[in-house]
């Protein structure tokens, strides 16, 4: 038996499977005429920089640090609240090398107390939900990198 | 440009709570019916339907409405067979009609043409569609994050970038007056409401370190009403004008600019064909969620347009909801970049201050149908030119801006603006 569905998501099985590069590994965009690098990746495929269209993937880095982070005070349930409960989940901007920020995101592993501004996070993917047809999905999450 | 162009005619729905008690009997098409005949009933000589030769609408889009069409709203209106455009550019929409309605006039296209916002919040037959940030979520896993996250984390950088205390007060000192000027709108959603907060008590709160206690008694006042609506005006051409009314306000100013709308996208956007930080006045280390270059770029490009200074500015109707008309502001130039808060909490935003803003008690105080947002402002400011204000009229009312954001992107992904001048 599945969980229930919180009825207020909208469930869009093509675009989890689209984007699952993204999703699980963070691969964006790169042009090959001009170089420039893109998150999220250009689904348009066109180079607004330039305007070729000849873009390739890049994979963003794995690691970064918290840009900028706030506990979900809003009453509507996130995505997970079958595998993470109602506790209030903490939501951020994390800042990569490349200069990209991911957002919306997570901080997952620590409690809110030891998140910092500037923290070193890395990327985790965790449990979202389950899709239509019983597999889960999941989404990018970071977590504190312990030395 | 074209010809110049002016508004002979406006009106809105009411959005008071008796009004709103009767939304579950009015489907969307009702609404907008309710707004247009409002809108001809405000001319003052009147106006033959037959002149009507072409309609802009919009709503906020993102399933807000059950769908439509342009036949179906032409056909609701009695207009058929006249020619409809439907966007959906959400929060600054309506702006988007009014860009669009005064190319047609200026053109010479056409010679009467009718705006309509309007929205629909709750015959809504995909509500998950409200829950997802914007329609664009090819590119992002979402986990139920919306708008009002978006909003929570804008607040997270205006607390970095102004000071939270003075954020804060500002906050309060602003919702304050929402409510001072929607007391006296009998339209607005907040007419009757006696504002439930007090400034210095909230701020004893804020500075005993009880700011839990600060939110809970705040939260009280900032009850912003979600609600069904609609609101527009009639364009025609400024040598027309005095047919239909001895008070016409004429459009001297209008611009839509659009910036990416990826919520993170201000602080790596590496277009180098736009230098971004210097367009919106933001050192590169500031650059982050609630910067819009959209919104100044469409700022900038309307008060050329209309030939004017800020100084020129007597007033303005901003998108104020929250937090996001602090950046709007200063887009105006009326206070320094980074000085907004400062503006709001000396009540240069009052009726007495330098530049009065939100006088139908604001965005979330007049009532937030969101294809309406832009024409409800557009609305009031006519109201305001044209001195039929009663208690909440601006002392000085020959200029007026309507400045509006929709979008997350920035803060502000989408922005519309109009200088409007009294005839």
């Amino acid at each position: 038996m599945f969980p229930e569905r919180p009825y207020c998501i909208v469930y869009r099985e093509p675009i989890y499977w689209r984007e699952r590069k993204g999703r699980y590994r963070l691969v964006g965009s790169r042009c090959k005429k001009c170089g420039e690098l893109w998150w999220p990746r250009r689904v348009s495929e066109v180079c607004p920089n330039c305007h070729s269209r000849d873009l390739e993937e890049y994979e963003f880095s794995h690691e970064g640090i918290v840009d900028a982070f706030m506990l979900d005070r809003i009453s509507q349930p996130l995505m997970g609240t079958e595998i993470y409960g109602r506790e209030r989940r903490i939501i951020a901007v994390v800042k990569l090398k490349e200069g990209v920020t991911i957002t919306p995101t997570e901080i997952v592993d620590c409690s809110p107390e030891e998140v910092k501004l500037g923290m070193k996070v890395q990327l985790v993917v965790r449990k979202l939900r389950r899709a239509n047809d019983g597999n889960w999905l999941y989404g990018y999450m970071w977590a504190p990198i312990i030395k | 440009m074209g010809r110049k162009v002016a508004i002979v005619g406006f009106g809105s729905t009411d959005n008071s709570d008796e009004a709103r008690r009767k939304d579950d009997l009015k489907p969307w098409r009702t609404k907008v019916a309710d707004a247009f005949y409002n809108i001809l009933e405000s001319v003052d000589k009147g106006i033959d339907l037959k002149d009507i030769q072409y309609v802009v609408t919009n709503y906020h889009g993102e399933s807000s409405v059950e769908g439509g069409s342009p036949a179906e709203l032409i056909d609701a209106l009695g207009l058929a067979p006249i020619g409809h455009s439907l966007i959906t550019d959400q929060c600054t929409g309506s702006g988007t009609s009014l860009f669009d309605a005064y190319a047609i006039v200026a053109s010479g296209l056409c010679d009467v043409v009718l705006i309509i916002g309007w929205d629909s919040r709750y015959d809504s037959l995909n509500r998950a569609e409200k829950r997802s940030l914007q329609s664009n979520v090819d590119f992002d896993y979402h986990f139920g994050y919306d708008h009002y996250h978006a909003t929570d984390m804008f607040i997270e950088y205006f607390y970095r970038w102004y000071g939270k205390r003075e954020v804060l007060e500002a906050f309060v000192t602003y919702v304050i007056q929402q409510y001072w000027y929607a007391n006296r709108t009998p339209k607005a959603a907040w007419y009757g409401h006696q504002c439930p907060i007090k400034k210095d008590e909230l701020l004893a709160l804020l500075d005993s370190g009880d700011e839990a206690g600060f939110w809970r008694k705040f939260k009280q006042a900032v009850r912003y009403v979600s609600c069904d609506g609609a609101s527009g005006v009639i364009l025609v051409p400024a040598e027309d004008a005095k047919k239909y009314t001895d008070t016409p306000v004429y459009i001297e100013g209008v611009s839509q600019k659009n910036t990416p709308n990826y919520v993170g996208w201000p602080t790596h956007y590496p277009v180098k064909r736009y230098d971004w930080a210097a367009i919106t006045h933001t050192p590169s280390d500031k650059m982050c969620h609630i910067i819009s270059p959209a919104s100044w770029i469409s700022t900038e490009e309307a008060f050329k347009m209309a030939k004017i200074e800020p100084k020129d500015v007597d007033f303005a109707e901003v998108f104020d909801l929250d937090l996001l008309h602090l950046p709007l502001l200063e887009t105006l130039r009326v206070c320094p970049r980074f000085g907004a808060v400062k503006f709001i909490i000396d009540g240069e935003t009052a009726i007495d201050g330098r530049l009065p803003c939100g006088t139908n008690g604001g965005v979330g105080g007049f009532g937030k149908a969101s294809g309406a947002d832009f024409s409800n402002m557009l609305v009031e400011a006519v109201i305001q030119l044209r001195g039929e204000a009663g208690q909440r009229q601006v002392p000085k009312h020959d200029i007026a801006v309507v400045k509006s954001a929709g979008g997350v992107g920035g803060g502000g992904a989408m922005s519309s603006t109009a200088v409007l001048r009294r005839g």
